[in-house]
């Protein structure tokens, strides 16, 4: 019964809420309980690995093995690089109207450069191709020990590839193995997910009593403008979900408030693939094998969230040197955050290699983005998060094979269908 | 159309060489293509350790679970051993009879005393334990993740050979799985290789322009020797092969030219794994199972042109240095040389450590080993993967089943594509 409850989003919420006030209030009881939130975070990292790439080799494994799901492929594809158009454009029609950065007090400013006397120096900068040779496998095992993310995706996708197209006696068994292996590290996921209200109490306790909040105000327009521009993205995409009748009403999103809240809360989307896929196959009657193929992808690659971030920020840097941006360079900054940002492996000040060709490529200096992005990760990075999941949400919802009737499938009779 | 063009092994070749031309008469352009060359490669790279595992343990497993491959292990290993003496014999001959060291120009010796004394500090002389230390999968997970290929394939071949005596219900089953996993390992690399082409231009463009040639000079008699001992090691295998290996005529020896070409061109004998496999099942009818466990072995473990460069090396430096070696001290350098060079991991500089105790078996001094090994990696190297392929197929040749499944077959045309390999009954 404790632990039915513990489960329970509201609950989840609440003693997130909890704990960060508790460590704004009591710093040294959030240091005392930071640790213990690192220590779940890192049992509830056990299975995420494994889970994706099991469920990414199963699940296009048996795509590929499926006449039907087989031909909704080329869908995704064409839906994957429509959509990557949309946070940049939103981006930048933010950054325009908001301006963030072009008002800055003196005060704000000097904290601003007394950061950056202060700040560890930055990463060297990394061009296309080394980002390139990055995230290709050529070691898997390396990859893995790495946590190279999105080198782990891309083999585990042409692993999934080749297994859908080989011709041997025991391909069919060898993919069913993977997906059983997918089914034990789910329940790994789910046993210790029981615990998440209590981890992330900890975790939130910490967080507030260690968060740097001298440069909080001086950043207050650019997290602004970054909060309205990922609200502005949700509520696009709940549109383009709605019209195209992918979901009955705004309502039925409810469904994804599991995984929604969880990578909000714990600044992680990975953490969601697995609460995530159950929503779509058991709420919105997704097969599995297209959850399972799709969505771990997603997650890698539709990363819409470091798009806007990456635009933004340059933005907000560039009006606090005063450059004024032509058309030509507003174009070369979509560009380049739209291939910088969306399978970008890292947050705050790790992504400060990814970020700098950015700032290259229209003239910004780079010094001040790696202090913006340090201070602002902890309060960024939540919704980051929250929308890279919701934007793989979208990918699956939109390509996927519509229902047989062509109708919506409501909650309770997908779940049906999906236990029949 | 333009892919498969673009895999025929004269394109490859023609492609390679006008690479490695633009490189040498364009250095910008050569130092702007090499990036793509690498990143090429990194991707070739994807397949070259699961493909190799997911062979031999479901070639081992397989091998051992049929009766009839079963017998031809103990002659894999007496042909493996005899074949060891090869190399060794060769390589003592050229250098007696060629003394690549002997006589060099006082120019010669001071451009290698001006390397030697800007050179990277050498690295400590391991011994026999160390390298048997390291070549012990002791842990696997770190070996995968540091490709210390040795420990890979004996992890692989223990794996195998313990699949292939395990008796419980779904061992047939799991060796399945572990065939159907490198048949998709398999279908990733033919992919890849499609752009070999593209690849290798770019690569050797990148080369030719960034090669060291200030030594070259001083080494030009090391390098003939090495060339020369490799030519004779080549020619007697493909004699071996024809006399024993039950391959018909001379012609039907062209049939691995393509993985031969891609190793030495690419200067890397892992590449050639999978275009080997294929030419021993769909050229020579080599049994599917025991082309995939002693193949990849073979590719670790003969690395014949190795054993030539470095008992080479170890005369060269004896000449240069004025060190008469007597006969006994020959012998150890041959046995030295054998066990030392035979599964050696790494090329250039990384190969000192292994190379430090063979000379310093015979009393050569060690400081300019290093040096030469650096300087001529990119010369040696592609005849030392070229060897080792081709070793690693005569040792296939040489120790496969006597009864062939079909009757030897006429070669082919070629077939530009190299994932053309047909399932076997």
């Amino acid at each position: 019964l404790t632990f039915s409850r513990l489960t329970d989003p509201k609950v989840i919420f609440v003693s997130t809420i909890a704990g960060g006030i508790l460590g704004w209030l009591v710093p040294s009881a959030g240091l005392i309980l930071k640790p213990f939130g690192d220590l779940y975070i890192a049992a509830l990292s056990i299975s995420i690995v494994p889970l994706m790439m099991t469920a990414l080799i199963s699940g296009v494994g048996r795509m590929l093995r499926n006449p039907t799901l087989r031909n909704s492929f080329p869908r995704f594809a064409v839906v994957y690089v429509a959509t990557l158009l949309v946070p940049a454009v939103i981006a930048v029609v933010v950054g325009l109207l908001l301006a963030p950065g072009a008002d800055l007090g003196a005060d704000a400013i000097a904290k601003l450069g007394r950061q950056l006397s202060t700040s560890a120096s930055p990463q060297s900068t990394a061009g296309l191709l080394d980002f390139l040779i990055a995230i290709i496998p050529s070691n898997i095992f390396r990859a893995l020990s790495a946590q190279n993310f999105a080198a782990i995706v891309i083999f585990s996708l042409l692993l999934g590839i080749g297994l859908g197209m080989a011709d041997t006696a025991a391909t069919d068994d060898t993919l069913n193995v993977m997906h059983s292996l997918y089914v034990a590290f789910s329940r790994i996921f789910e046993w210790i997910m029981k615990g998440l209200a209590v981890g992330l109490f900890c975790l939130v306790a910490g967080v507030t009593a260690t968060v740097d909040t001298t440069l909080f105000t001086s950043l207050i327009g650019f997290i602004g403008a970054y909060y309205c521009a990922g609200i502005a993205l949700l509520a696009v995409y709940t549109l383009l979900l709605v019209s195209l009748r992918r979901i009955k009403g705004v309502r039925s999103l409810g469904g994804l408030r599991g995984p929604l809240t969880i990578s909000f809360l714990a600044n992680n989307p990975f953490i969601a693939i697995r609460p995530a896929i159950e929503s779509l196959v058991n709420r919105f009657g997704v097969q599995d094998d297209e959850a399972n193929a799709v969505l771990p992808f997603g997650i890698i690659a539709s990363q819409h969230g470091q798009i806007i971030k990456f635009i933004l920020l340059t933005m907000f840097l560039a009006n606090v040197y005063g450059i004024h941006f032509s058309a030509t360079q507003v174009t070369t900054l979509i560009i380049g955050s739209i291939i910088g940002g969306t399978a970008v492996v890292g947050g705050g000040a790790a992504l400060a290699p990814a970020l700098a060709p950015i700032l290259g490529s229209v003239g910004v200096p780079g010094d001040l983005g790696l202090v913006v992005l340090t201070a602002t990760d902890q309060i960024i990075g939540p919704m980051v998060s929250l929308m890279t999941v919701f934007s793989a949400v979208t990918l699956v919802l939109v390509g996927r094979a519509a229902p047989a009737s062509g109708r919506i499938v409501e909650p309770t009779e997908a779940r049906s269908e999906a236990k029949s | 159309l333009i892919l498969s063009k673009l895999a025929d092994p004269k394109v490859i070749f023609v492609s390679a060489i006008l690479g490695g031309v633009l490189g040498a008469l364009v250095p910008t352009a050569g130092l702007i293509l090499k990036p793509f060359g690498e990143l090429y490669f990194a991707a070739l790279s994807i397949s070259i350790v699961p493909l190799m595992m997911t062979a031999l343990v479901s070639g081992v497993g397989r091998m051992l679970r049929k009766p009839s491959l079963r017998e031809t292990f103990p002659r894999f290993a007496i042909v493996y051993l005899v074949t060891l003496l090869v190399p060794g014999v060769i390589a003592v001959v050229t250098g007696l009879l060629l003394e690549p060291g002997a006589n060099l120009s006082s120019d010669a010796l001071a451009s290698l005393g001006q390397k030697l004394s800007g050179s990277a500090t050498n690295q400590p002389a391991s011994g026999l334990s160390d390298f048997l230390i390291a070549i012990i999968p002791s842990n696997i997970f770190q070996d995968l993740s540091a490709e210390n290929f040795a420990a890979i394939v004996i992890f692989s071949l223990l794996l195998g050979i313990g699949l292939g005596v395990a008796e419980t219900p779904a061992t047939d089953q799991t060796l399945n799985v572990m065939h159907s996993l490198y048949v998709a390992f398999s279908r990733i690399f033919e992919w890849v290789i499609k752009g070999l082409g593209i690849g290798l231009f770019c690569l050797l463009a990148g080369v030719t322009a960034t090669v060291d040639l200030t030594l070259f000079e001083a080494l030009i008699s090391f390098i003939g020797a090495f060339y020369v001992a490799g030519i004779i090691l080549f020619a007697i295998y493909a004699f071996l092969i024809l006399y024993f290996g039950r391959v018909g005529g001379l012609r039907s020896l062209f049939e691995v030219r393509q993985p031969l070409t891609v190793s030495f061109l690419a200067n890397n004998p892992f590449i050639a794994v999978r275009p080997a496999i294929d030419s021993l099942v769909n050229r020579f009818h080599v049994q599917d199972d025991e082309a995939d466990a002693v193949l990849p072995f073979g590719i670790i473990a003969s690395q014949h042109g190795q054993i030539i460069n470095f008992i080479l090396l170890t005369m060269f430096l004896a000449n240069v240095y004025g060190i008469h070696l007597s006969a006994g001290e020959i012998a150890t350098l041959a046995i030295g040389g054998t066990i030392g060079g035979v599964a050696v991991v790494g090329d250039g500089p990384s190969l000192a450590p292994a190379l430090a105790p063979i000379l310093g078996s015979v009393g050569v001094p060690s400081d300019l080993g290093v040096v030469v090994l650096a300087a001529t990696e990119q010369i040696v190297g592609p005849m030392v993967s070229l060897l080792t392929v081709f070793s690693a197929v005569t040792l296939v040749l040489l120790g496969r089943g006597a009864r062939a499944t079909r009757p030897t077959p006429k070669p082919s045309k070629p077939d530009p594509q190299t994932g053309a390999r047909k399932e076997l009954a």
